[in-house]
């Protein structure tokens, strides 16, 4: 995965804000990345311009020497399902569907045949350490097990790459560990992990630290 | 502008234009109402009953009450009195005046108004041989209202005194005694008109009179009672019938349908704006407001401004009827205070539903889960199947109504035009008796109209020679008989005896026909055909009706001289204004013998297509209606449109995130819109579809409608709602992509 000067703006004329202002950046297969910097510099920006979710308004972004740029929108979101699994700080996973119909959620648009899918979800989400709780709707789960769920989740088409956006933001000290282990798992098995996190701690985990400030890399680590 | 107040400013206009439009229309209708009141006032019609047709014999002609019936009526416990009027009636012996034999208290019963009476006698005391006539007859006759006063004229075969002269053209009106009805001519005999004058308020008398007169005889099947002031009521025309009577049950089917989308608009709307406030009340929550203040604050405030929307839309409704000339009255006030009420109730219970804040997650947890909100989900089906519903039985009962009228129309015959002898002409002069030379006349004044003599003879009967007699009526008729009504043209030339269907068991025998109720005059000739009877209640038409059979006047089967009442002409389009032309016939006849009463010309189709002009009226009010139920229908749309958009903003979003298109994403929501309108509109369609086939498809017309035709319907109601549904989905789909899933997903305050 690779940046090339890339820029992002939201809004124009006197509401425009600069969230992205030429970063350039080289992801390695198998890296474990934290993006760490104040509120408002430009780490979820980042994350969503690396996840596909937001298209750059300047510069390059290729992945495998493809360039995003000259993918459609159904290339994209099929880049997007076979590619990236996604945690976010809020979780949003569907409050009344249970733990299991979360994790099948992605599947319809990765690339395993339907019959393969709910004996894949049980195995992710006894991976995670949630056997016991496959049928529970998540509004009934705690914070951590949630995060476990959206973990399970995001590994359901098996991608190469987790774009984590403050993944233990809204967890207790504990609970937090616990994911942050999980997250350790993951990238010993050789994906590649980009953690936007404002947490030291969490930080300090991921193997390159890249620093953020007003929408630049202000440095690395 | 955010969604909230797009919600606002929807519910604002639905509720102030429903509030207007319902403001206007009870103000309309006050004007209606106020004269009215005003009518039984003067009537003192709040003290009388009077004998109607039971809705189960409408179209029948009704049955008359003879002497023992009245006098029985008379000893009703709270009936005071018994007034009567005959038919109108003439007689050649006397002064060639219509007249009506009537009871003494008559005239105070139907409150005429005189011109002009004998002094020093009360007004309206109709005494034994003396008389009452018309303001039109007094001039004609006397010159002059008070001329006439004191005069005598020969009426109903003996002569008598006018007592005074009353206000209008109608007949005169004879003093007669109960025994004089057994005496009047067969077809005219017994009395049809009859009042009750009541000894409490009639309204409170009606049911225990009705209940002894069944059960002592009085009144005969087929009639009922009803109280004077019911029959004076101003829609009384659209409720006595059946064609109009079932679109007006329509219309309030289309209001109730419009009165449901208006309470689903006003609790959608609230339920967006209380999901756009739930943060707000989160943290006033979390700030320490006790959660049932939160609620009722917010309620207060809901109600206040839906109660202040539809007083500005009621007062701006009422205004402008006023300017038109309708009247605030009681019943507009408490129809709009009742209306107020549903609306402040409609406007409460989604608040005492969603407005209790809980916590962030599970407001979070609810705003995604919004368009999902039971209640809400619930109104909008139950909308979507009454609108779907009264959409389908009203196009259908419009069509059938506006088919059967039109049937009526042509089983009549229209461009038939009857030339009769106006008997209520207030001219002192002799009826006027057609006879062959007057076809002639309109045969060389106007070649190739098809014109024909017609007499009819009641009280007929026929039979098989060694058979007991059957009833039949006759219609004898001379000229171009069956290009006049157009029946089978093979018939025409049958010569004989034509009977209906009913008396199929005749064809090809020689039977002895009675020609009226004298022995003498009987003939003996074969039937030779059989014809559709009419199918039409009217008796206007010159065509044959069930139990009627023909004979041709020129013919074998008729050797007598033939001299007739009636004329009837066929005048086409093809002939320039046919009621012009009709009129012309006419005159140039009555021209032909000045000193017999002039001959009138009337349309046989006339009382129906004044029904079809009336139906057309009230169609485009209905038509009003309609486009007021499919413009609420569509803000309706919107607003589902708005809460599934903002259901779908955050799982959009993470499908996005989780790999599908926005073509994908849109499909499903379009599959979701259909999904929500479409099965509660092909329910509704359906239960509409079925409510007409039982109920009205028989009921309102004389055939039914052709399966094609309902389906089409039921076709077409399917189609608005997959459209409907395809834009709400649309919509809410567009709207729900339109913002970024990452802004969504990945901000912080989530």
């Amino acid at each position: 995965m690779q940046l090339k000067n890339v820029l992002k703006y939201y809004g124009s004329g006197t509401t425009k804000v600069e969230a992205l202002r030429g970063v350039s950046l080289r992801l390695e297969p198998g890296e474990y990345l934290a993006v760490v910097g104040p509120s408002g510099s430009g780490k979820s920006t980042l994350l969503a311009v690396l996840g596909t979710l937001e298209q750059p308004d300047g510069g390059e972004y290729r992945i495998n020497g493809q360039n995003i740029a000259s993918l459609n929108d159904l290339q994209r979101a099929r880049l997007r399902a076979h590619t990236f699994g996604f945690v976010f700080q809020a979780f949003h996973l569907l409050p009344e569907r249970t733990a299991l119909q979360n994790t099948l959620l992605p599947m319809r648009y990765g690339p395993f045949p339907k019959s393969n899918w709910r004996r894949r979800a049980h195995k992710l989400l006894e991976s995670v350490g949630l056997e016991g709780k496959l049928d529970r709707p998540a509004h009934q789960l705690s914070g951590g097990e949630r995060q476990r769920v959206a973990l399970a989740r995001a590994l359901a088409n098996d991608p190469k790459v987790i774009l984590a956006d403050e993944p233990t933001g809204n967890l207790d000290s504990v609970t937090r560990d616990e994911i942050l282990e999980l997250f350790d798992r993951l990238h010993q098995q050789g994906r590649t992990l980009v953690v936007v996190t404002h947490d030291p701690e969490v930080a300090a985990r991921a193997g390159h630290i890249l620093y953020m400030r007003d929408g630049r890399i202000a440095g690395e680590a | 502008m955010d969604r909230a107040k797009a919600a606002n400013l929807i519910t604002a206009f639905v509720v102030i234009l429903s509030t207007a439009l319902l403001s206007w229309y009870v103000a309309e209708g006050g004007a209606a109402r106020a004269a009215w009141k005003k009518s039984v006032a003067q009537t003192r019609a709040d003290r009388y009953l009077t004998l109607t047709i039971d809705s189960a014999y409408r179209g029948y002609e009704p049955p008359a009450l003879g002497a023992a019936q009245l006098r029985r009526l008379g000893k009703a416990p709270g009936v005071q009195s018994v007034a009567w009027a005959s038919a109108v009636l003439f007689d050649a012996s006397s002064a060639h005046l219509p007249y009506r034999l009537v009871s003494q208290g008559y005239p105070r019963a139907k409150r005429l108004r005189l011109v002009a009476a004998t002094p020093g006698r009360p007004a309206l005391d109709l005494k034994a041989g003396e008389t009452l006539i018309s303001r039109a007859q007094a001039q004609n006759v006397f010159a002059s209202d008070r001329a006439a006063v004191g005069r005598r004229l020969t009426l109903a075969g003996s002569e008598r005194l006018v007592a005074g002269v009353y206000a209008g053209a109608g007949p005169a009106l004879v003093a007669g005694t109960l025994d004089d009805i057994e005496t009047l001519p067969e077809h005219t005999r017994g009395v049809r008109e009859v009042y009750l004058e009541t000894r409490g308020p009639a309204p409170r008398s009606l049911k225990a009179i009705l209940r002894w007169a069944r059960s002592h005889s009085a009144i005969p099947k087929g009639l009922t009672l009803e109280t004077m002031a019911s029959v004076l009521r101003p829609d009384r025309a659209v409720v006595r019938n059946p064609y109009l009577n079932a679109l007006r049950w329509v219309g309030s089917g289309v209001a109730l349908a419009m009165l449901l989308l208006v309470v689903f608009s006003l609790a959608t709307g609230i339920v967006i704006q209380l999901r756009a406030g739930e943060r707000r009340r989160v943290l006033r929550l979390i700030w320490g407001a006790p959660p049932g203040r939160i609620v009722a604050e917010e309620a207060l405030s809901f109600t206040l401004r839906t109660l202040l929307y539809g007083l500005l839309g009621a007062l701006a409704g009422l205004l402008a009827a006023r300017l038109c000339g309708g009247v605030i009255d009681t019943f507009s006030v408490g129809v709009l205070a009742l209306t107020l009420l549903i609306l402040t109730i409609a406007s409460i219970i989604p608040v005492l539903l969603s407005a209790r804040p809980r916590n962030a997650y599970s407001a979070l947890a609810r705003s995604l889960a919004g368009a999902r909100a039971q209640s809400v989900a619930l109104l909008a089906k139950l909308a979507v199947f009454a609108s779907a519903l009264v959409l389908t039985v009203s196009i259908l009962i419009a069509m059938q109504v506006r088919a059967g009228i039109n049937e009526q129309i042509r089983a009549l015959g229209a461009g038939i035009y009857m030339l009769y002898p106006d008997h209520e002409s207030s001219s002192a002069k002799p009826m006027r008796i057609l006879q062959a030379a007057d076809l002639d006349t309109i045969r060389s004044r106007w070649p190739g109209l098809p014109a024909v003599l017609l007499s009819n003879f009641t009280g007929s009967a026929l039979r098989s020679p060694g058979e007991p007699w059957v009833k039949v009526n006759v219609r004898a008729s001379l000229g171009d008989y069956w290009d006049v009504v157009a029946q089978t043209p093979s018939l025409g030339d049958a010569g004989g005896i034509v009977v209906t269907k009913e008396l199929k068991r005749y064809l090809g025998k020689t039977v002895q026909l009675r020609i009226g109720p004298s022995e003498d005059n009987v003939v003996t000739c074969a039937v030779s055909g059989v014809v559709d009877a009419v199918k039409t209640a009217s008796n206007e038409s010159p065509r044959l009706k069930p139990g009627w059979l023909w004979v041709d006047a020129g013919g074998e089967c008729w050797p007598r001289t033939f001299r007739a009442p009636v004329a009837a002409i066929r005048a086409t389009r093809d002939v320039g204004d046919p009621d012009a032309l009709s009129a012309q016939v006419a005159a140039f006849l009555s021209a032909q013998r000045p000193n017999q009463k002039p001959l009138k010309a009337k349309s046989v189709v006339a009382n129906a297509e004044s029904t079809l002009a009336r139906l057309n009226r009230l169609l485009v009010a209905l038509g009003w209606q309609l486009v007021g139920l499919v413009t609420l229908s569509l803000l309706g749309v919107v607003l589902i449109a708005a809460m599934f958009a903002r259901a779908w903003v955050m799982v959009f979003a993470l499908h996005r995130a989780l790999g599908s298109s926005r073509g994908g994403l849109l499909v499903k929501a379009v599959i979701h819109g259909m999904g929500w309108v479409l099965a509660p509109a092909v329910i509704g369609a359906a239960a509409g579809l079925g409510a007409f086939i039982l109920w009205v498809r028989d009921a309102a017309s004389p055939s039914g409608l052709g399966l094609g035709q309902i389906g089409l319907v039921a076709l077409l109601v399917g189609l608005a709602a997959a459209a409907l549904g395809l834009a709400a989905g649309g919509l809410a789909g567009r709207a729900a992509l339109a913002a970024p899933p990452a802004r969504w997903l990945l901000r912080e305050d989530t």
